[in-house]
């Protein structure tokens, strides 16, 4: 795992150096919730999920 | 909680090693090679994707997603003007998955779009080019570049990309 | 450990990072849970690397070591995916083969395991082990056989194991589960004919009561299109199609194939989260008719633009489950028979739709969409407060106007009313009653959205319950990358993405979610 993460920095920076050959790309996602309880709505502390299929 | 910070480090490490960040013209970057399909069921390799050196716009969509339907539709109306202008083509990625693959091509036929459509039912040509959410496109010059890339559509974001096409155009 | 204080900040990280040079081709993603957004999986916990691969690809040859998707055909035996917003991820975790040994032949082998946690940081896959093979061709590109015939032909079949060392006491319990199935895909013209026929040999779980009956699926569609229509038919019938790499799984977990529902996917508030409909993987009858029309621009009806229409219809039973002559406590373990499209009079939904949008100048579009829906919530339980057989209809009216280069609104009027029902003597509204949702979205091109909607149960029976869920949303968007913060009530429903659901549960708050492509 460790050498393949090199591989990938590595891969990084010379994509960086040199215009042709490796690429790069991928994307980033984050998401943040701050809630609060309300027990008018039903959001409680949030419980296990549950899945309908 | 410490690992928390990391994330933006990470983030911002990213920007600054990843060749395209924004809208920002850069060089080097290219479609990635995928082995997939077009609506015919004829064989593509995305990285060969070509247009007589003329500019490439690449917009991933879905039967299900409205603002990426109002784009194709939007830039439909001004697809022959673009195309005499610029001799651009536009290439439509249907990231439908099975559920939804088969009415691809009744949808596209009864908008009448005159696009190249290819299918990426589980999402392979989507993950290869760092998409994540529908729409999202992509424009590529005439030596192959992505040069330009814009993620979610609203009325007007159209007349940008076509600025951008025109920066590149050839003719 | 019961935790009285409710925890408050949540927060879930992905990056995925590709590099290719050549041929080679390698990637990881990096998941963080800090800890994790109310109605994702409870086990997913800390930060590390979720997905990462590693291959070799050229015309001839794709080779991925580590995790990868995939699927084959439509799915029915064998489909991998991450559906982020579901929580849902089942990476195959080992080797994947793709070759093309000609123009026109495809063939794909899989091996390995499938995740099924992300626990402190580390990527837990399951037990059982899959296997599949896959073959298709194309006779179109094959040697040019059908190369300038309007005729078009593809003919494939998989093969798909499971192997996983028994671990319930009560039953014996099949190590290796096979799975096998055949599809065929024609097209002549303007029609297209595509049918996929799979079985799936015993396998006893916790989704099929532990029988072990052998599962069938079977999909046909039947199409027509040509320039400015388009006609559709589905057909679909299954039966014990659960197909999980451990049989005692549930929710969304280990699933090994995938089974399209046959809805169309409802984009508009209220229809596509109050009663959305989910496949059955127990056992449905199921039809679809979709109907495209464009009526052409500049004729008396069309109007400049042209007018589009969609019908839609869509349709779904129980199998008839045939008992005579079978001794449930036999051996065997068979406790039924079934028949292909053989079904009952016992609905679980039904949803017609129509949608009319017209573009009337240069500076408004319009749209107009009515839907029916009968919903069987003891089979697709949707709400604990209802029982038996949910009817309402729906009106969404959709207003775009375009100010000027740069500017547009959008307003959306939604209703959703239920039926009056009598239970016990007492007439009432079923289930929550009446809705009425408005949302407004003002667009500045190409960087800010704004938009407010509120939901008002306003005729829910029970009067304390009519409450607006209102939520003001504001994006920023920037090339390829996208903030978007969000504040309000969010209702408990159910979110769906290709007919695998999830609950979300009621918040109330703030969310900001953060997202770049590079």
């Amino acid at each position: 795992m460790r050498k393949l993460l090199l591989l990938l920095t590595a891969g990084c920076f010379s994509a960086h150096a040199q215009q042709l050959g490796p690429n790069v790309s991928g994307n980033v996602e984050s998401t943040f919730q701050y809630l609060n309880a309300d027990t008018l709505i039903g959001a409680n502390q949030p419980a296990e999920k549950t899945v309908l299929k | 909680m410490k690992k928390l910070f990391l994330i933006p480090i990470a983030a911002v490490a990213l920007f600054a090693f990843s060749p395209t960040v924004s809208d920002e013209t850069t060089g080097g970057k290219k479609i990635p090679s995928v082995n997939i399909k077009d609506m015919a069921g004829n064989p593509i390799n995305t990285a060969e994707v070509s247009n007589d050196g003329n500019p490439i716009v690449i917009s991933f969509w879905a039967t299900w997603c409205k603002p990426c339907k109002l784009e194709l539709n939007t830039i439909a109306e001004e697809y022959d003007t673009w195309q005499e202008e610029t001799g651009v083509k536009l290439v439509a990625v249907s990231v439908d998955d099975q559920k939804t693959t088969n009415t691809v091509e009744p949808v596209v036929n009864a908008a009448g779009w005159e696009y190249d459509i290819w299918m990426d039912p589980n999402g392979e040509f989507k993950r290869a080019l760092g998409v994540n959410f529908v729409p999202h496109t992509f424009l590529i010059d005439g030596e192959g570049n992505i040069v330009y890339s814009h993620n979610n559509f609203v009325p007007g974001d159209e007349e940008i990309l076509y600025q951008h096409v025109k920066e590149i155009s050839k003719k | 450990m019961l935790i009285n204080q409710p925890k408050k900040r949540y927060l879930n990280n992905y990056a995925l990072i590709n590099y290719s040079l050549k041929d080679f081709r390698a990637g990881v993603r990096f998941e963080s849970y800090l800890p994790h957004l109310p109605g994702y999986p409870d086990r997913f916990s800390g930060t590390g690397i979720g997905y990462r691969y590693a291959g070799y690809y050229t015309e001839i040859l794709d080779f991925t070591v580590g995790n990868f998707y995939e699927q084959f055909g439509n799915g029915m035996l064998f489909r991998s995916y991450e559906q982020r917003q579901l929580g849902l991820d089942n990476a195959m975790d080992g080797l994947c083969l793709k070759f093309r040994p000609t123009a026109g032949v495809e063939i794909k082998a899989v091996y390995g395991k499938m995740r099924y946690n992300f626990d402190n940081g580390h990527l837990v896959n399951s037990d059982g082990l899959v296997r599949g093979f896959d073959a298709a061709i194309d006779f179109g590109n094959f040697y040019n056989l059908l190369a300038d015939s309007k005729f078009k032909l593809v003919i494939g079949g998989s093969f798909v194991s499971k192997y996983q060392k028994a671990t319930n006491p009560a039953y014996i319990m099949p190590q290796n589960v096979g799975s096998y199935g055949g599809r065929i895909d024609m097209k002549y013209g303007k029609f297209f004919l595509t049918g996929e026929h799979v079985i799936k040999e015993n396998d006893p779980s916790f989704d099929n009561k532990y029988i072990f009956n052998n599962g069938h699926g079977t999909f046909v569609t039947l199409g027509y299109t040509q320039k400015g229509l388009g006609i559709i038919l589905y057909a679909k019938s299954i039966d014990n199609m659960s197909f999980r790499t451990d049989p005692n799984a549930s929710l969304t977990d280990l699933n090994i194939n995938f089974l399209p529902a046959l809805t169309k996917s409802h984009t508009e508030n209220l229809a596509a989260t109050l009663y959305p409909y989910a496949t059955q993987p127990v056992g449905e009858v199921a039809f679809q008719g979709d109907v495209f029309y464009k009526i052409a621009k500049g004729t008396k009806l069309g109007g400049p633009y042209g007018t589009e229409i969609n019908v839609n219809f869509a349709t779904s039973y129980r199998p008839v489950r045939h008992t005579s002559g079978i001794n449930p406590a036999d051996s065997t373990g068979v406790t039924y028979k079934t028949n292909l499209f053989d079904k009952s009079d016992s609905l679980y939904y039904r949803d017609f739709n129509i949608e009319i949008k017209r573009t009337l100048n240069k500076k408004w579009k319009v749209g107009a969409k009515y839907f029916h829906f009968d919903f069987n919530n003891d089979v697709n339980l949707v709400s604990k407060e209802s029982h038996g057989m949910i009817n309402c209809n729906i009106a969404v009216l959709d207003v775009q106007y375009k100010i000027n280069k740069k500017h547009s609104i959008r307003a959306e009027f939604q209703g959703l009313w239920t039926r009056n029902e009598t239970v016990n003597g007492v007439t009432a509204k079923q289930d929550k009653g009446d809705w009425a949702t408005v949302l407004i979205e003002y667009n500045i091109s190409p960087k800010f959205y704004f938009a407010v909607m509120d939901q008002y149960n306003y005729g829910n029976p029970i009067e304390s319950k009519r409450i607006h869920y209102l939520i003001g949303t504001a994006g920023y968007i920037f090339g390829a990358s996208r903030i978007s913060v969000l504040y309000g009530k969010q209702r408990e429903g159910i979110f769906c993405i290709g007919g695998v659901c999830r609950a979300v549960p009621a918040t109330n708050g703030l969310t900001i979610t953060f997202t770049t492509s590079f």
